[in-house]
């Protein structure tokens, strides 16, 4: 089991979240994945805390289920995209406050031609993506706000309701793990408190849907990753070249940073490297000051026709960090290699 | 001009001249430039529907560069991100050192990036375009120091289209839309500048001619 959250808890999480006072200020993915563990000490837990999309995507492909309750747009998008690529299941369990509805979405994912995320959204969910909107249980006590920037609109909802939503959703992952009942894939299931109605309808695939649609082929490398060449790498998932138009490669978040500036004599350098961040990417050649990646000049994905010598250099070389998946994606095929030396770091 | 003669497309024999910012999609393309599309489609990468998009935002860049004289394509990449280089003649401000002499450079070169996820959410105003140079630019909207990110503004809506980032870039840098206000979060990249522009606000803006002239 793998739980994913960037928040902590704050004070005023004692009132709604069954937490004690030591656990002010720890991590809420932790501190959940602790409480899950001392239950079930056989089950192999992880704790991510960290955003959605800054969690690497090996954290995902050994899920046979994703559950997602997130309280922003950005995140839902991002987290449904990536159970798409990955072919995962995703059950989105929400709530509508002021119309008593808790609502629960499953995606099966089982085709990428299927419906998406973004297949249902409306005019008014772009233009709360747009806006950023974070929908805050803070929100509830100060009506919308303007925070940093982002809209964050309140919740206005109940615990019943959400823990409803929470009910509902596992009802439709036991039903799709154990296959009882009409199939749940590619389902919305409403509850209505005003007229205890329930109703299910089907989601459906938009023609004009702007999403991605694209599904990874999960593939072994041909040994640990940092000692594979992005060569090796490209070959095994699209065969052998010399023609590799459109073929590109991401390393887990990394820019591949192509050139650089430096800090102290402006002059630009090539880099030639992977890295998480555009600062620090390397040494200045003609004074030995710190290099800085240009945006201009940083890529991900990087085309492999750019990579130049760094085709043929291992990922222990190029990487800032270990590396732990790599996708090759070329027109019409997209190949995801996790690195198979790297343990599972559970709690 | 009335609303439909506004909305007609142009005879591609009319003078280039007769095209403007409404019928970009319209503006005859040069064989050499058309190409160049040709070629950049050969190396297109990514979804089908981002190959697309790219290709379209390609005609479009050469069509506002046929339009408006001030802009120069010179390189265009359409392997991943959408990136282009490009010359642009607007009046920039530049200070080699903080408390040294404003120069003005008559014209810019622009890296712009436009990565695939920009298309379906909202990005930062920082994330499209940076100064390669002159060196030093003295905007409240660029950052100043190795890399010089413009900002267009706190957060740019998704899917925008390349055009809106040139046009706004040009606005930027000639200061005809600037924002000096170092407490409001959105788009002040310098604030040392901020405040040295509020000084001498009668230096604003830095050219009042308008995009295509």
């Amino acid at each position: 089991m793998s739980i994913i959250d960037p928040a902590v808890y704050k004070s005023e999480s004692l009132a709604a979240q069954p937490i004690l006072p030591h656990e002010i200020g720890a991590g809420k993915a932790q501190s959940t994945g602790e409480l899950c563990q001392r239950l079930a000490p056989q089950t192999t837990v992880q704790a991510h805390c960290a955003s959605i999309q800054d969690v690497s995507p090996a954290a995902l492909v050994r899920m046979n289920l994703v559950f997602l309750a997130t309280d922003n747009l950005h995140a839902e998008v991002a987290a449904a995209e990536r159970c798409q690529q990955l072919g995962v299941p995703l059950i989105q369990a929400s709530v509508c406050g002021e119309l008593l509805v808790a609502q629960v979405r499953f995606w099966s994912h089982a085709d990428p031609g299927g419906p998406c995320v973004l297949c249902g959204f409306g005019s008014e969910e772009f233009r709360q993506l747009d806006q950023e909107t974070v929908y805050s249980c803070q929100g509830a006590a100060h009506g919308d706000v303007d925070r940093g920037g982002a809209r964050v609109a309140a919740t206005r909802s109940f615990s019943f309701l959400c823990s409803m939503a929470a009910d509902l959703a596992l009802v439709q992952g036991l039903r799709h793990w154990v296959s009882v009942g009409q199939p749940v894939a590619n389902t919305m299931v409403e509850y209505c408190g005003f007229t205890h109605r329930t109703v299910t309808s089907p989601l459906t695939r938009r023609a004009a849907c702007p999403g991605p649609h694209e599904r990874w082929l999960r593939r072994e490398p041909p040994r640990c990753l940092h000692g594979c060449t992005p060569r090796e790498l490209i070959e095994a998932a699209m065969g052998a070249g010399p023609d590799w138009r459109g073929v590109s490669l991401a390393i887990d978040r990394h820019y591949f940073a192509s050139h650089g500036v430096c800090t102290s004599c402006g002059r630009p350098s090539t880099v030639g490297r992977f890295s998480s961040m555009l600062r620090a990417v390397g040494q200045c050649p003609d004074c030995g000051g710190q290099l800085v990646a240009t945006p201009f000049h940083s890529h991900r994905p990087m085309p492999a026709d750019g990579l130049g010598q760094a085709m043929d250099r291992p990922l222990s070389e190029l990487v800032q960090g270990a590396a732990q998946s790599v996708v090759v994606r070329g027109r019409n095929l997209s190949v995801l290699f996790c690195d198979p030396c790297e343990g599972v770091e559970t709690l | 001009m009335s609303t439909k003669e506004m909305l007609m497309p142009v005879a591609a024999a009319d003078p280039i001249e007769s095209y403007g910012l409404w019928n970009l999609d319209h503006v005859p393309l040069s064989p050499a430039r058309q190409e160049e599309i040709e070629l950049l489609r050969l190396f297109c990468g990514g979804p089908a529907g981002w190959q697309a998009r790219k290709l379209a935002e390609v005609r479009q860049l050469f069509a506002l560069e046929a339009v408006a004289r001030r802009l120069r394509v010179v390189a265009v990449d359409v392997r991943e991100a959408f990136r282009a280089q490009i010359y642009l003649e607007v009046p920039v401000a530049c200070r080699v050192l903080p408390d040294g002499p404003l120069e003005l450079h008559p014209a810019a070169m622009l890296g712009l990036t436009y990565p695939e996820e920009a298309v379906r959410r909202p990005m930062p105003g920082y994330s499209f375009v940076e100064i390669l140079k002159p060196r030093n630019c003295w905007s409240a909207n660029a950052s100043y120091g190795a890399v010089q990110a413009l900002c267009l503004g706190r957060s740019l809506p998704a899917g925008i289209r390349v055009k809106e980032l040139i046009l706004a870039t040009y606005g930027a840098l000639s200061m005809q839309t600037v924002q000096l206000d170092i407490m409001n979060p959105a788009g002040v990249m310098n604030p040392e500048a901020a405040v040295w522009w509020q000084a001498n606000v009668d230096r604003v803006p830095l050219s009042r001619e308008p995009f295509v002239s």
